[in-house]
Parts: C-alpha cells; structure tokens; sequence
C-alpha cells in the first residue's frame, strides 16, 4: 500500500512540474492556451494523439468485451485505427491550413468557418459536447472503481485525485502542458500495459499457442467469431470507421507544428499502436486473461486484465498498473475537458458574445469544473459497462459529424445540409437507443443514424446553394 | 493538394483491408478455421491490416513529404 503513496507523491510532482513549465512558457494567450499555440512536435505529438485515444477503455471495456464477447468486437479498434490515421494524416492537414488562413482554434470553428455559419460552429459546438460528457464520465468511473476494489481506497478518493491532477495541467499550462503530461502519461502506460502481459505469456503452458488450445477446446466462439451476429459485427466495423470525427483527436491535429508533424505522428501511431499497444491489449483480452482469470461475467469482466496480473504478480506490480489505469484515464479525459471547454467558451458563448482572450481562457477554465462535475454525476446516474459508455453513447454521438467533417471535401455542403442532418441523425439516434430499439435494425447504434444523416446532408445540400463566403474557404483551402 | 497518383496506393491498401477484415475474417472465422493451426483468425486480419496501412499511409506521407515546399 506505501509503494502506491509513493507512486501518487511521484507522480503528483512531475505533473506539477509541466504545469509549472507550460504556464511559464505559456504566452497567455487563447491561441497558445488552447492549442498549444500550433508548436507541438512529433514526438509529444504522438504522445498526445496517442494517449488521448488510449484511455481506460483499453485496460477495462475493451479487454472486457473481448473477453466476454470474443475476438469479433476487435473491429471497432482495429478499424478504429485506421480512422485515425486518416484524421490525423489527411483531416489533419485541412484543419493546419484553417488554422494558418483563418486563425480557428477549435474543429466547430473550422466547420463554422467552411459553411459561414456561426450556427453550425453552435450547433457542431453542443453536438460535440454532449458527447464528451459520458465519455470523461467513463474515465472517472474507471478510475474511481479501480481505486476502491484493487488499493481499498474510497471511489471518493480516485475521482478526486484525478480531478485535482487534471485542474493543476488544465489551469496552470493548458494544452502545451496538458499534451506534454501525456507523454509522461503514456510511457507510464506502455511499460504497465506491455511488460506484465510478456510475463504472463510466458506462464501460460505452451504460451500463445497453448491459450488458444484452451480457449478453443472451451469455448470455440470467444477464439473464432465471437458472440453477436455478423450484422452487429458489421455495425462494430462501420461504427469504428467513423472514429475519425471524435473533437478531442482533431483538437490535438490543430495543435501541431507542421504538415510533415502528422505524416510523422501517423507513422508512429500505425508501428506502435498496431504492433505493440493494440497488438497487446488483443493479446490480454482475447488469449491471456480467458486463461488466467476465467469466470468473470458481466462488469466484472471489465476487470479481466488487472484480476490477471493480480493472479501471479506481486502486489507492487499491481500498484504500478493501476497508477497506469489512472495515468490512461487522465491522459484522454485531459484533452477531452480542454476540448469541450473550448467548444463551450469559443464556439458556443463566443459564437453569440465577443470575448477577450483573457476573458475566453477564465471561461474555458471554469466550464472545465463545470464538465467534470457533469462527467461525474453523468456516470453515478447510468451506470453501465465501461464499453458501453463508449461505443454505444460517445462513439455514436461524435460519428453524426460525419457528413459536416467529409463536407470539407464536397463543394456542394451547405450550413442547412449541416443542420437537417445533425438534427435528424441525433433524433433518430436518442429514440432508437433509448426509446425503441427495433430502429437501430438489429445493429450497432452508429449505422443507421449516421447513415441517415449523411443521406439527409447530401438531399439538402443538393437543394440549397452554399454562400460566396463558404466557397471562398472551400477554394482557399482545396489545396491543403 | 492531395495528389491523385499518391493517394490511389492509399487507397488501395485501405480496400484490401477492408475485403480482408470485412469478408475474409467472418467466412475463416465462422468457418471454424483458426491460423497455422492455432492462431486466431482476427490476429492474423490484425496483422496484415497494419502492414497494409503502413505501406498506404507510409508512401503517401513520404512522397507528400518530400514534394513539400515548406511547413505550413
């Protein structure tokens, strides 16, 4: 129990640290405040893009679904990756030249800019953060639950420690300090993550091989397909294809220094995330923790990774993981709180009333308590599996952007197109999800919302005509 | 501007991709078949998914890169 005091002290320093140096460094303006004044280089880059995906989704809902449902739900990462390599790579590269013709700090600021619609940066803006609210929620229940069953700690305690590290990063440096942090976040996270599963293939008999003879022998579906039908798996596919629009990924994209930084964070995040991170948590829930804690069923299988490590390593190891759950989870809900305060404070307050940056950085400060208050009540009044707060009430949500973030791509988009299809695709997606089921056809929550509002999109924007304004930005930035 | 020749190898690798993860993976996986006699079929999708977007995304950002006239 003093070695995890000792992990917190440690940790508590280093972070008070980047907070120190961001605010030094930090020219206080919403520029640099926001988006760490577009100075961010590839490899606090990677980090940052990295770690704000990988939360404690990966050591708990992920690992939890594989091993519950099987190897079928590895769509959802899988493609999910590929999403984001085009977010970063080619969505990235549009949204350095708004950030270079156009000074936007925010991607509803981009979309405001390229329809010429402060109503569809609003409109984006609140999509956006409702959202994020569940998905920071997410995080603060994992952390919170961890602490109380692994350390014997109160829930109390991790949410609050989490909350104070978040408000030091967030107040004193902002994103420079917020994506700096996550580079102290993600090694921390890569070592915890990676070195117990090597040790744990190397306790199973026959390793690798002799897991998957295990699984089969009892089992076949949770080695082979998994437990849905194919029609669901597809919806896993499609919704992990529509990734690319989550805020807090293109957030970090405005924040780096140049074309050739994304083309080099792309790169890492191929290597490392598909042949180590996501390669291993694969590993962890498809093979490894089956084997070495067999029987866990419902939340319980949330926990499939750290029961494991806690069945054969000494309790030291299993503090040190669990101070890399947190540092996940701090590591996306930091980005995440920044993201949807400055949505908030730039795109919807500032959208109807001018601001001075000063009075836009005080405003996204205080809206970040006011989000993480949010992001809590949000997961004590709906508590679910951790897998389901992401992929079947973020996920959807941010993938309604779909048609607005492929429109920087059409000439022919309009401001209305934008805002049918964000009203009919969040409709049809509350009453399908929550009212009457039988809507979402028997698949993933995504499919036929974003579908919908895709179709809803194109039909409008093929009768209504865009502005000269919007043309304008769409030719000027065409060649980025 | 994105140039049309370096995106087409983009292109294709994500379709291959797509066709293995998409069709391949359900007909060996529902068919019962598991890879090199023990590995599972979505671990070798993984793989091969990877190498593909590697050498996709890898050449586009390399050609991209070197024809840049400067950052932005």
């Amino acid at each position: 129990m003093i070695e995890f005091y000792v992990y917190l002290i440690i940790v508590t320093l280093i972070i008070l640290l980047i907070g120190v140096w961001g605010y030094r460094v930090g020219k206080k303006t919403a520029f640099d405040y926001l988006i760490a004044g577009g100075t961010i280089g590839w490899i606090a880059g990677y980090f940052w893009i990295a770690f704000v995906i990988y939360s404690a989704w990966t050591f708990f809902g992920y690992a939890g679904y594989l091993y519950r449902v099987g190897p079928v739900y590895h769509y959802y990462p899988m493609l999910a990756h590929l999403a984001f390599a085009f977010a970063i790579l080619i969505l990235g590269r549009k949204f350095l030249a708004y950030r270079k013709i156009y000074g936007v700090l925010t991607p509803a600021h981009v979309l405001a800019i390229r329809y010429d619609s402060k109503m569809v940066g609003i409109v984006s803006a609140i999509v956006w953060t409702i959202f994020i609210i569940p998905y920071i929620g997410l995080q603060i229940t994992a952390v919170g639950a961890m602490i109380k069953t692994f350390v014997g700690l109160s829930y109390e305690f991790g949410v609050i420690y989490m909350t104070i590290i978040m408000l030091i990063l967030i107040f004193l440096g902002g994103m420079r300090s917020v994506a700096w942090a996550n580079v102290f976040w993600g090694t921390i996270m890569l070592v915890a993550f990676i070195g117990p599963l090597i040790w744990a293939i190397t306790l199973i008999p026959g390793g690798l091989e002799g897991a998957s003879s295990a699984i089969l022998q009892k089992d076949p579906d949770l080695l082979l397909f998994g437990k849905v039908s194919p029609i669901f798996g597809l919806g896993l596919a499609f919704a992990g294809l529509t990734t690319f629009c989550w805020p807090h990924v293109l957030m970090a994209t405005l924040g780096m220094r140049e074309k050739k930084t994304l083309v080099q964070v792309t790169i890492l995040w191929l290597v490392v995330g598909g042949f180590i991170v996501y390669l291993g948590a694969f590993l962890w829930g498809n093979l490894v923790s089956p084997v070495l804690a067999p029987g866990l069923t419902g939340k319980a299988a949330d926990t499939a990774v750290l029961v494991s490590i806690k069945n054969f390593a000494p309790y030291s190891v299993v503090l040190f993981v669990i101070l890399a759950v947190l540092a996940a989870a701090i590591s996306t809900a930091n980005t995440q709180l920044m993201t949807s305060s400055a949505l908030v404070s730039n795109d919807i307050i500032k959208g109807v009333r001018v601001l001075s940056d000063i009075q836009l950085i005080w405003l996204t400060r205080v809206i970040t308590i006011i989000v993480i208050i949010l992001g809590t009540l949000f997961a004590y009044a709906y508590p679910v599996e951790i897998a389901r707060m992401l992929d079947y009430i973020a996920s959807p949500g941010y993938s309604l952007m779909t048609a607005a973030l492929l429109g920087l791509y059409w000439k022919k988009g309009t401001k209305e197109g934008v805002i049918a299809s964000l009203i009919v695709g969040l409709v049809y997606l509350v009453i399908a999800t929550y009212v009457y089921p039988p809507l979402l056809l028997g698949t993933h929550p995504a499919v036929v919302p974003v579908i919908l509002a895709i179709a809803v999109y194109v039909l409008v924007s093929l009768g209504t005509r865009p502005s000269e304004r919007a043309l304008e930005a769409f030719e000027k930035t065409k060649e980025f | 501007m994105l140039a049309r020749k370096h995106v087409l190898v983009l292109i294709i690798t994500v379709v291959i991709s797509l066709i293995l993860s998409l069709v391949v993976f359900p007909i060996v996986a529902l068919g019962g078949y598991l890879l090199g006699g023990w590995c599972p079929p979505m671990l070798g999708v993984h793989i091969v998914c990877f190498i593909l977007w590697l050498i996709g995304f890898g050449y586009y950002g390399y050609v991209e890169t070197k024809e840049m006239k400067g950052g932005i």
